[in-house]
């Protein structure tokens, strides 16, 4: 049991520290889920399984961007927590259901990001007296506050999040015969289709939907027809894909 | 407008760099009342201590700069530039008043707002991810290859993004507001249009290879795999369209997933030998 704490523990400080990428600090996109999962899978000593999760999870909410004012979903957290269950777990049903788990997690994180939003109201308010006595040193001590504020935000929901996760999938995964598994493993696929969409929604734009039609066709046509291997297939889309981007006209 | 010409210059190179790495910080204190002010702040501090000795004077540039400000974290290096040109000719005895300084922050904010947004966040970073994750699929279930999607999906996305945090400063303070002129020039939009051109090309072969990689030989009737692909695309991508959330279409999928695979075990189909799941481990 010592060792799952000390394993939750470890998921908990790499959730904080990787979600400050995220909101406050740099935005280097360490904090995205493929880039996320991967550390942690690294820190848990699955980088496999951090791999599969990241992909999912970056797919799925790629359509969500922090314009303006508003607050997304917080994915780090999210993707973390996930790949800390299906590791601690380490079964394809798990990792199934940890994804469930991390998506309500992401909702939850965007309210708990929000909350610390409100509390940078007062840090930002005793900015303005540090600014009305000109003291430059105390406006900028300021900033360890908000920083402990977010450290503190995601380790505990990145905590609760994995303990209740692990306890809760570790049970529903019992519940379910072995042979399911299987089943629910396959479906993993689904939901990678359903990544593609949110990328081809993303990047719509005026007359883009031919160039995905024409890429899927060519590439099929080329992998089951002419034999190339998938990474050949790759190759050859990126290559037309730099070709049709330069040929293309600037939208009038 | 030649803006800090004739000044004298007081700033060296070493307060600009130090004013990059600061402004890595400007989302930090991000409140819903003023939004990046704070960081803002921060970010530009050392220039105010070095600018103005005079404690009145300091104080009133602090309060300057802790007004309602928001744009897009990147793209506020080139404000940083800017401001810090014009905060070294008032220093200097330029004639600026503060609230023209304060006027052109929020004047040229919203711009440099939805340039980033649309070619960072809309863009660049979509096509990125599904570059690293074609690699990672491709890698054929050896983590050692597949970490280099991750690797080239940071490496990719930061080239810009840090060039614009150095340069926005930089050339922010060498131009003044001629950077917007600059920044015209390089005209993101037709950037912004090829990146997004690019990636779906891209998407469409790497949803091919995916139906490839799922079906196994088991599978009756292989060649419809590729049309319901195409159509589960699509269907999901018009569900997005039309504002259903993704949370609730993934939610419905693992449920319903679940669901099927134990109504399968129980009409003793064994879906795993239909549709291969991809797993790295």
């Amino acid at each position: 049991m010592a060792s799952i704490w000390s394993k939750i523990s470890l998921v908990s400080v790499a959730a904080g520290l990787i979600g400050l990428d995220a909101s406050a600090v740099g935005q280097f996109m360490v904090s995205r889920p493929l880039v996320a999962s991967v550390i942690v899978g690294f820190l848990l000593n699955n980088p496999g399984a951090g791999l599969t999760v990241g992909i999912l999870m970056e797919l799925i909410w790629l359509g969500r961007l922090p314009i303006g004012t508003s607050v997304p979903p917080d994915v780090s957290t999210a993707s973390v927590v996930a790949t800390g269950i299906a590791v601690i777990l380490n079964s394809p049903v798990a990792i199934v259901l940890a994804m469930f788990v991390g998506i309500l997690v992401a909702r939850i994180g965007g309210y708990g990001d929000e909350l610390v939003r409100h509390a940078n109201d007062w840090v930002s308010h005793m900015a303005d007296r540090f600014a009305q006595r000109g003291d430059i040193k105390g406006f900028v001590r300021l900033h360890w506050i908000s920083i402990a504020f977010y450290l503190f935000e995601t380790s505990l929901l990145a905590f609760a999040g994995v303990s209740l996760g692990v306890y809760i999938v570790g049970s529903v995964g019992d519940l379910l015969p072995v042979g399911v598994g299987r089943g629910v493993g396959a479906v993993y696929t689904l939901l990678l289709i359903l990544g593609f969409s949110v990328v081809l929604d993303v990047l719509r734009t005026k007359g883009s939907s031919i160039y995905f039609v024409l890429s899927f066709a060519g590439a099929y046509v080329m992998s089951s027809l002419l034999r190339v291997p998938p990474w050949g297939v790759v190759l050859v889309s990126i290559a037309g894909g730099i070709a049709l981007a330069q040929m293309e006209r600037p939208a009038s | 407008m030649g803006l800090g010409e004739g000044a004298q210059k007081r700033l060296n190179q070493w307060d600009l760099i130090w004013v990059i790495l600061r402004s890595l910080f400007i989302q930090l204190m991000w409140d819903f009342e003023r939004m990046q002010n704070a960081g803002f702040c921060y970010a530009i501090a050392p220039v105010i201590g070095k600018l103005y000795t005079d404690i009145r004077d300091r104080r009133e540039a602090i309060c300057r700069h802790l007004e309602h400000f928001n744009t897009h974290p990147y793209m506020a290096s080139y404000i940083l530039g800017i401001v810090i040109a014009l905060e070294e000719e008032k220093s200097a005895g330029g004639g600026i008043e503060g609230a023209f300084i304060s006027s052109i922050k929020t004047s040229i904010m919203g711009a440099l707002a939805s340039i980033g947004d649309s070619f960072f966040w809309a863009s660049l970073k979509p096509v990125c991810a599904i570059l690293g994750v074609s690699l990672v699929l491709l890698s054929g279930g050896s983590w050692r290859v597949a970490i280099w999607g991750p690797i080239s999906y940071l490496f990719l996305y930061n080239t810009p993004h840090i060039l614009v945090r150095i340069r926005g400063v930089l050339d922010g303070y060498r131009l003044g507001l001629g950077v917007i002129d600059e920044i015209r020039v390089f005209n993101y939009q037709r950037i912004v249009r090829k990146l997004r051109i690019f990636g779906t090309v891209v998407l469409g072969s790497a949803s091919a290879v995916l139906g490839g990689i799922a079906a196994t030989p088991a599978m009756p009737l292989r060649y419809i795999v590729p049309i319901g692909l195409v159509c589960a695309v699509v269907s999901f991508a018009w569900a997005l369209k039309r504002g259903v959330s993704v949370t609730k279409l993934s939610l419905t999928i693992v449920a319903g997933a679940v669901a099927i695979s134990i109504v399968a075990y129980h009409c003793g189909v064994d879906l795993g030998a239909y549709i291969r799941s991809w797993w790295v481990f």
